[in-house]
């Protein structure tokens, strides 16, 4: 029994011993930054890992995914990490929920929605009136690409029913995300809305046709923001300036170099994509100009993403404001 | 001190005593529970953002009661469930019987079916629905393959583990091999069978969940995979409490089955003395 009652003590302390003993051995600030999935939709971020920019600016960041951005807001306000990547409407939903130590964006990765829309045949004169009549799977009610899809429909003029073929258009949102491709390959529907790599797979196997960007359509949208919480910004202003420079860095070779350079720098980060694979995917980010070297959050931009969520019926309240969801202090 | 126990009268009562006991135990145990998880949300010691607290998963529920929604996600998971339970119980018991009947076949088949009971069902869960197809039938089969292979391995199991001497003398006495299972076999593993239905209860919430996670407009995993989008960790934390309880219920209802069954046997046997 005592023996037990020792050993119980041994593990925790060990565990706690793990738990604490990894800050600045090596003259760099440690920090964890969490990612809402892992794609080349955030290719800035892994080119500045791989060149060095983090290092340079005296930071180590160890990146740890953390899928879907409520894991990724919870991964925050439970302080296992400092830094997360994700959708600015996360730290909406985080405000207005009443949380007071809440977390505020700082810079913006990714200016556009990064889904593209697939059909079954090629679609060369395609136009959203093309939708009418048919059916798109579009991802999870309360998630921001179907928010932003119905944005786009909307916009069009389009009647939209979720899961509901009486009306124009009808979206889909009983698929999730990692199975639409999948659902859409084995027959089901007319439309889908991808993410990279996704996407440039289902066109390679000839199963679908990329027709139209959902980020092109709906316009500028701050779709993936890095955020920390209030508390740890008041604190460690030095450090989020330092990590937005090699941020910018990052966006900064992404948009000058040429495209043998990109595939070789971000080919250790995607070990699971070939070469055409990352190829196609990057051109294709860059097409609809998903990184820009400005990373301040604008509030026009913010609005329309306040606009997007409000027309989808997930804010009754009114929105939180500018100014205490986003600090912009930290670009320079 | 334990009490002396003298008659029949004082067992049956001491017995009563010591179910009240363990019953007041749990229930206050679930209220120590649900009273600190309160005391310490409203305290601000656990973030009640993460964690949401009883009262507020109350209120919600209320709501959720009031517009009768609550009914609809529940009847759909409680149905999946229980075509989940019932045919990859059902299904695995008689594949169970008939590896009984066939030495041979179960000999071929035994590491195939410990190999397909390690792999990682939920994992494979959303190739399953692919191949199943979107809805409930993709749900069903998520369930179904959860609870079908360990069916089958310990309703085979407990099959062959009757008394080689009973079914000799079973044979004997002229007895074919229907006779044997029906009249032997399968009425004394009655309880192993229970016991598998009662492991394939939880087994079966997990498919359902799963699937729901996947492809769902309604369900209780729908509203906990609704309530993560939307950052609402009540309506998380509803639906788990709502599992649970249903979960409960499921596993009540087998308790008294059971209870009756084996009553009924009993006395069954003592009329015939």
């Amino acid at each position: 029994m005592k023996r037990t009652l020792y050993l119980f003590i041994a593990t925790f302390l060990t565990i706690l011993g793990i738990g604490t003993g990894c800050t600045k051995k090596d003259g760099l600030t440690h920090i964890t930054l969490a990612e809402v999935t892992h794609s080349i939709f955030y290719a800035p971020q892994y080119i500045a890992l791989e060149k060095g920019y983090f290092k340079d600016e005296g930071l180590k960041v160890n990146v740890i995914t953390t899928p879907g951005a409520d894991k990724t807001m919870a991964a925050l306000l439970s302080k296992e990490a400092q830094i997360g990547l994700m959708g600015p409407e996360a730290s909406v939903y985080v405000y207005n929920g009443g949380e007071k130590d809440y977390a505020i964006n700082f810079a913006q990765l990714t200016h556009k929605d990064g889904s593209f829309l697939l059909a079954r045949e090629e679609m060369p004169n395609f136009s959203w009136n093309d939708v009418k009549g048919k059916t798109i799977i579009g991802g999870r009610k309360g998630g921001m690409p179907e928010m932003t899809l119905e944005y786009v429909l909307k916009k069009a003029g389009l009647e939209v029913g979720q899961n509901d073929p009486s009306k124009e258009v009808n979206v889909r949102t009983d698929v999730n995300f990692d199975v639409m491709a999948g659902v859409f390959t084995a027959g089901q529907s007319d439309f889908v809305t991808l993410f990279e790599p996704s996407a440039s797979q289902v066109v390679r196997n000839g199963i679908g046709h990329i027709v139209a960007s959902i980020g092109e359509s709906s316009g500028e949208v701050p779709y993936t923001c890095y955020s920390s919480l209030k508390s740890y910004m008041e604190k460690n202003g030095a450090v989020l300036k330092a990590f937005t420079r090699a941020i910018q860095k990052g966006i900064e070779f992404m948009l000058e170099s040429s495209m043998e350079e990109i595939v070789l720098a971000l080919a250790p980060s995607f070990l699971s994509s070939d070469a055409t694979e990352i190829e196609n995917v990057v051109n294709n980010y860059q097409k609809i100009k998903v990184w820009n070297k400005d990373l301040a959050l604008k509030k026009e931009s913010y609005e329309r993403l306040i606009e997007i969520i409000t027309l989808a019926g997930e804010l009754k309240e009114d929105a939180a404001p500018f100014d205490q969801i986003v600090n912009n202090a930290f670009v320079q | 001190m334990k009490r002396k126990i003298s008659s029949l009268a004082d067992f049956k009562k001491e017995k009563r005593r010591k179910k009240g006991w363990i019953l007041f135990t749990q229930i206050s145990l679930l209220v120590l529970f649900l009273a600190s998880w309160e005391l310490l949300a409203r305290l601000n010691v656990i973030n009640a953002f993460l964690v949401s607290k009883p009262s507020d998963i109350w209120n919600l529920f209320f709501i959720y009661l009031k517009n009768g929604e609550i009914f609809r996600h529940m009847k759909v998971s409680l149905l999946e469930t229980l075509y989940g339970l019932i045919i990859g119980t059902g299904l695995g018991i008689i594949i169970g019987v008939i590896l009984w009947w066939f030495p041979t076949m179960s000999k071929v088949l035994d590491p195939f079916l410990v190999v397909l009971n390690a792999l990682p069902k939920t994992a494979l869960a959303p190739i399953l629905i692919i191949w199943a197809g979107t809805g409930m039938k993709g749900i069903v089969v998520v369930a179904i393959s959860l609870s079908i292979v360990i069916t089958i391995l310990s309703s085979y199991h407990a099959f062959i583990s009757i008394d080689k001497e009973q079914i000799k003398m079973m044979k004997t006495l002229g007895a074919n091999k229907w006779q044997i299972l029906t009249k032997l076999v399968l009425p004394a593993n009655v309880p192993n069978l229970i016991n598998i239905i009662k492991i394939n209860i939880g087994m079966a919430w997990v498919g359902v969940i799963v699937g729901e996670f996947l492809v769902s407009r309604e369900g209780i995993g729908y509203l906990v995979v609704y309530g993560g989008q939307v950052f609402k960790l009540d309506l998380v934390m509803m639906g788990v409490f709502i599992l649970g309880i249903l979960a409960l219920l499921m596993y009540l209802l087998l308790n008294g089955v059971e209870k009756y069954f084996r009553t009924y046997r009993y006395h069954g046997r003592r009329k015939k003395k």
